[in-house]
């Protein structure tokens, strides 16, 4: 219902989270699922930005959003190279702080964030689909 | 976003509002930053006001907490808010960057 266009720089990301608000605030929805979509979009848009491109291309990354009833939804279409964040390791969050990841907490954060995630591959776009339910705080 | 300081000696505490992201990140490490330059002994990042932190943030407050620590000194989270606790109880740093009270 709701749909973005951003350009592969880092200042561009807030025009995704612009058009969330919108929505959250169209809908007067309440509870932490717009926060934690929120912070699933910044982790992939940045990781999409920081390493899909080559240096100095430009690219083109859109967000669609969309909402049926507690279900609020994006997509995000990007024309970087291929990349599946869903085949990414899963990071072990268990180990003592000297042996602590900091690589993959962006792909963690957002698993962990929304509750359900798809990956597909459509000609040379990654589409990324992030789903979180409202209203379950 | 603005980062408020408040000094007390050489404790230092660092609220910072809203949603931490990326560009956020980067001004939560000019802040911390300068803390330690400025002799800090203990540096607290108050997020009782923020709504969500990144991973590059939570990257910042590991790398310092690990570095002061390191010196005899302190850095740590206080007064998470639910949102901020959530997240990093994800990460599982939350026992470790968070002030125990």
């Amino acid at each position: 219902m709701l749909e973005v266009s951003l350009h592969n720089q880092p200042s561009e990301i807030a025009v995704a989270h612009e058009a969330l608000d919108r929505i959250v605030a169209q809908h007067g929805l309440l509870g932490r699922a717009a926060s934690r979509l929120h912070l699933a979009i910044e982790e992939h848009v940045t990781n999409i930005i920081s390493h899909g491109y080559q240096s100095g291309r430009t690219g083109t990354i859109t967000a669609r959003f969309s909402l049926e009833g507690p279900v609020l939804q994006v997509e995000i279409k990007d024309d970087a190279e291929a990349f599946n964040p869903l085949a990414a390791p899963e990071v072990d969050t268990t180990l003592p702080l000297e042996e602590k990841p900091v690589g993959g907490l962006g792909i963690h954060l957002i698993r962990q964030s929304v509750d359900a995630l798809e990956y597909r591959r459509e000609g040379n776009r990654n589409i990324l689909v992030m789903t979180v339910r409202v209203g379950d705080s | 976003m603005e980062i408020t300081k408040l000094i007390n000696g050489d404790s230092w505490d660092l609220v910072v509002p809203g949603r931490i992201d990326g560009a956020a990140a980067n001004q939560l490490e000019v802040e911390v930053l300068a803390g330690i330059k400025a002799g800090a002994r203990e540096i607290f990042i108050n997020l009782s006001q923020a709504e969500w932190i990144c991973s590059a943030g939570i990257r910042v407050l590991l790398q310092y907490h690990r570095q002061m620590k390191s010196n005899g000194k302190v850095l740590l989270v206080t007064l998470p808010s639910p949102g901020i606790s959530e997240i990093l109880e994800m990460t599982g740093f939350r026992d470790v960057i968070v002030e125990r009270r």
